[in-house]
Parts: structure tokens; C-alpha cells; sequence
């Protein structure tokens, strides 16, 4: 992998900083050399009365300054399970986004004090919910690729086959506006899902429906049980 | 607490979440409208989503959804008339709903009358082409046709720096139960305090001391069109409702501050703090692996 971006350009690291404190001012950056982590009580405040915190440490993505950034409950407090908590069992590192969610929704991307003061926010207030044994606030995208798969449906209203279709346009990176649409109605997408297809095609990147893609093959090849965590 | 902390809490106390109940209803009954009027009209007409969801502008006690639906310039598949077309997109309506002529639009009760669904469907045709400007029939006035944009009157109350002062008045006319459209409200409460600075408590004094010495020479004018004027909105009853309510209101909060007027506050509970910031993200959704 070449470089980390804050190598390259440590002032834009410095403003991602100052504006990671100012709204989370008891974390603290630390540089280990091989990472940039932000580390220390995360305060899910409001009118001027902290609600709950948790311990956290947010790694810095080094492929770019506004990509997802690995987030982990330090103190324990959180149990390492993928359900009810969504938490990744061997390293703790909480499910936060869906990759693909996260570029539909946010095609530049957030800042780190925006990641944190938006989704991640979120996911730790809806962490204090399961903590009581209650269900999430929000609601839950299955694990896996199976998430990927639902997202997908859900942005065409339509059924998995047509989600898989969608990928497969996406993977080959092959979309026309004169190709029947993925959805199935038989129409082309210009007359069709042509906002969805259209905006998922610029804004997600490719990789992502290949990766799904090939999870959901080896799952058919038996290699795989539909709960596995994917990896890269 | 100061008196503009604790107008922020009514505003927190009328917010509606986007997941409550009230707010997933308006949604279904939306579609609904929309899927009746693709049934009969199909693709071509434009439709739109206002009031006071698009403005931010909502309030518990009173909000109210306004979905404009306008045929392009050339679409005569409603009618040739804005009369015929009114009257055409109110008879499709009325196959599933109790509809009721309200201005330029139908409202929509259901079938036995007993819920007012607090949704408008605004009929209309674009002046020219496809978008833009867009002439309405005002069913109720006996004028001819009314033209606006319905994107410019948004985006002027949007970008007007004062929606907490809107909601506020709104409330204030909700509980004063004044006939007064809230498109002339908050009109009006943009142009009272344009230029004006103060806290939120000193705003919405403002509005009601302008409502209450100047209720004669209280004029609107239309943000998209500046040839329409809208005065006509405020009739003689009108503004001395206003100025008898103004009174009386800004009479109590001289004595009691704003809490007589608009009552105790519930304090929220973390719980019901953390739900809201839970929701807050619109993508925060767990998943099952995060690269
Ligand atoms: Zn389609």
C-alpha cells in the first residue's frame, strides 16, 4: 500500500484534529508509528448533560481522510458479539456503516469529526439500547453479504435476484441507460430505476459489489456459512 | 432557564421523530396518493412533497403535508381547464377519500370523515414546459387561477434564518385557534423580523407587538412572484384576531413569562435522548463486518 495520506499531508491531519476535539474534547490522538488512533471517552451528550460515554478508539483510514474509519469499544463494556451487538468477536471492532450505505448516501465521503458526530454517535446511543436488553433503535442490516444483498433490495424495492443483477451491472462496471433494468420490470433503467442505478454505479466503488459478489459464489460452493464475517 | 431556553424546549417537546407513528402514517398515505393518481394520470405529471415537513417547519400539533401534483404545460389528460383538472384530480381522489376544497387544494379526510389526514394535494399546471412556475385553481375564492413556485416559497422560508421563531408562531396560532393560513404566517413572521436581531423570546415578542400595533398594515407579498400580493389573505376578521390574541398573549407573558402561555415541559429522559440521537444518522445501521 502506498503511503497513508496524514504521512504525506500532515497539516490535514492537524485540522482533522482540532476538529475531532473540539467535538469529541476528551479523546486524544495518538501517533504509534504505524497508526493514528484517536483514543479515550467518547461523550454522547446533549444540552449540556453527557447521557452516556464509552471508551473507544477510532483508527484513521490510512487510504484516504474521508474514508470509514475501524472503531473499537476499549473498556469492555460492549460484549464482543455479532448479535445483538454487531461487534466483530476477535478484535472487537464495531460494525458501524455499511460500506456500500455509506458512499450512497455520502459520495464525498466524511470528515472524521463527521463520521463521529453522525453515524458513529448513533451507532454508540443505539449500543446503550441492546446494552439494556432492549432491541436497536435503528434498524439492523443482516451481517455479512447478506447486508449488502439487503441494501441492494432496498434500493431498487425489489427482490434478491434483482439486487444480485444490480451487483453484477456494478462489478463489470457496465451500466447503460438502454439495458433492461436490473429491477426485472422488463423496462430499460432510463425509463426505470435510473436515480438508483445511476447513483450507485458513480458513488459506490466497484470493489465492493465484486467482494460481495464472490462471498455470495463461495457461499454456494458450501465454502462458507452465511454468518462468516467477510474479509477483504 | 432563561425565556428563549425554555421556548427551545417547547420546540423540542413538539418535534416529531422521523420514526414516530404520526410521521410513518403521513408517509403511507402519501403513497397511497401517489399510486391512486398513477393509476389514472400514469408518469407525466410532476409530483412534488411541501408543507411543513419539506420547510422544517413541523410541529406535533400541527403539521400537515402538501403534495402538489402539476400536469406538464401540453398534458391535457386531466382537462384543458384548471377548473377541469382541479376537479378531475378530485373526483380519482375521492374514489378512496372524503375530499374537502380548501383553497388551491383538496384535503383529505378518510371515508367516514372521522380522521383528517392533514395532507393537501395541490393540482395545478406548469406556466411553461415541465417545471418552474405553476398556475393553481383557487377553488374556494372564485378567482380565475393563482400562480406560484412552489420550490422558491420553500426555500425562502428554508434559508429565512428564523424556522424556530415559524414554529413557534405557529403553535401560537394552533392554540389561538386563528384561520390563518401558514403560508401568510410565516410570511408575515419572515418579514416582521427581517432585518431585526434579539433572542428567540425577543423575536417572537416582536412578531406578536407588530401583530398587535400594526394588525391594519400588516401586508404579504408573494416571495415568487412579486406582482401577487396576498394581502387579500388577511381579512378584516383576520387581523383583528390577531391583534385581540397578540394582546392577550404578550399580556401573560408580562405577568407569568412564555410557560403560561405554553405550559410546563416534560423533561426528556436520557432514554429519550439517546433514542433521538440513535436516529439522528441516517445511515447508522449495524452491519456484520466493517472492513
Ligand atoms: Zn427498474
Amino acid at each position: 500500500m502506498s503511503e497513508p495520506w496524514y504521512r504525506m499531508r500532515p497539516a490535514l491531519l492537524e485540522v482533522d484534529r482540532q476538529q475531532v476535539l473540539q467535538a469529541q474534547p476528551k479523546l486524544e490522538m495518538i501517533d504509534t508509528g504505524d497508526a493514528v488512533l484517536f483514543r479515550g471517552p467518547f461523550l454522547l451528550e446533549e444540552g449540556g448533560k453527557v447521557h452516556e460515554q464509552f471508551d473507544v478508539e477510532v483508527a484513521v483510514s490510512p487510504r484516504s481522510q474521508v474514508d470509514i474509519p475501524v472503531v473499537r469499544e476499549v473498556a469492555g463494556r460492549i460484549p464482543r458479539q455479532l448479535d445483538p451487538h454487531h461487534v466483530i468477536k476477535d478484535d472487537g471492532t464495531l460494525c458501524v456503516v455499511l460500506p456500500e450505505a455509506y458512499w450512497y448516501h455520502y459520495p464525498e465521503g466524511l470528515r472524521l469529526d463527521a463520521f463521529m458526530m453522525g453515524p458513529l454517535r448513533s451507532h454508540l446511543a443505539g449500543q446503550t439500547f441492546v446494552l439494556q436488553g432492549l432491541p436497536w433503535p435503528q434498524k439492523e442490516w443482516p451481517h455479512a453479504a447478506d447486508g449488502s444483498l439487503a441494501f441492494y433490495r432496498e434500493i431498487l424495492g425489489a427482490d434478491d435476484r434483482a439486487a444480485v443483477r444490480l451487483m453484477l451491472m456494478l462489478a463489470k462496471g457496465s451500466i447503460k441507460g438502454h439495458r433492461e433494468c436490473p429491477c426485472g420490470s422488463g423496462a430499460i433503467v432510463r425509463n426505470c430505476h435510473r436515480d438508483a442505478v445511476w447513483k450507485a454505479s458513480e458513488r459506490i466503488p466497484r470493489e465492493l459489489a465484486q467482494r460481495t459478489l464472490y462471498q455470495l459464489w463461495k457461499r454456494r460452493q458450501g465454502q462458507m456459512t452465511p454468518q462468516e464475517p467477510i474479509r477483504a | 432557564m432563561t425565556e428563549s431556553e425554555y421556548l427551545r424546549k417547547v420546540l423540542g417537546d413538539q418535534t416529531l421523530a422521523d420514526d414516530s407513528q404520526e410521521m410513518k402514517e403521513l408517509r403511507d398515505e402519501r403513497d397511497n396518493v401517489w399510486r391512486l393518481l398513477a393509476a389514472e394520470y400514469g408518469t407525466a405529471p410532476v409530483r412534488r412533497v411541501g408543507g411543513s415537513g419539506a420547510k422544517g417547519t413541523m410541529n406535533k400539533e400541527d403539521f400537515d403535508l402538501d403534495l402538489p401534483y402539476y400536469f406538464p404545460r401540453d398534458d391535457d389528460s386531466a382537462g384543458d381547464t384548471l377548473k377541469e383538472i382541479y376537479e378531475s384530480v378530485e373526483g380519482v381522489l375521492s374514489k378512496e377519500y372524503r375530499v374537502e376544497r380548501k383553497g388551491v387544494a383538496v384535503r383529505l379526510h378518510d371515508k367516514e370523515g372521522k380522521i383528517d389526514f392533514h395532507i393537501d394535494v395541490v393540482p395545478g399546471r406548469f406556466v411553461n414546459g415541465s417545471d418552474g412556475d405553476a398556475f393553481l385553481f383557487p377553488a374556494t375564492s372564485g378567482k380565475e387561477r393563482l400562480q406560484t413556485n412552489l420550490e422558491e416559497h420553500i426555500a425562502h422560508v428554508k434559508n429565512s434564518g428564523v424556522i424556530d421563531e415559524i414554529r413557534l408562531g405557529k403553535l401560537w396560532r394552533t392554540r389561538k385557534k386563528i384561520q390563518l393560513k401558514t403560508f401568510a404566517l410565516e410570511l408575515l413572521i419572515i418579514d416582521i423580523l427581517s432585518g431585526f436581531s434579539g433572542t428567540l423570546a425577543e423575536k417572537l415578542e416582536k412578531v406578536l407587538i407588530e401583530f398587535r400595533d400594526n394588525s391594519e398594515n400588516l401586508s404579504i407579498s408573494d416571495p415568487a412572484n412579486t406582482g401577487n400580493d396576498l394581502s387579500g389573505m388577511l381579512t378584516t376578521e383576520v387581523r383583528n384576531f390577531l391583534k385581540s390574541a397578540a394582546r392577550d398573549t404578550l399580556n401573560t407573558v408580562r405577568s407569568g413569562g412564555w410557560k403560561a402561555v405554553f405550559g410546563e415541559i416534560q423533561e426528556e429522559s436520557s432514554n429519550e435522548v439517546l433514542r433521538r440521537i440513535s436516529l439522528a444518522s441516517p445511515i447508522s445501521r449495524p452491519w456484520g463486518y466493517h472492513e
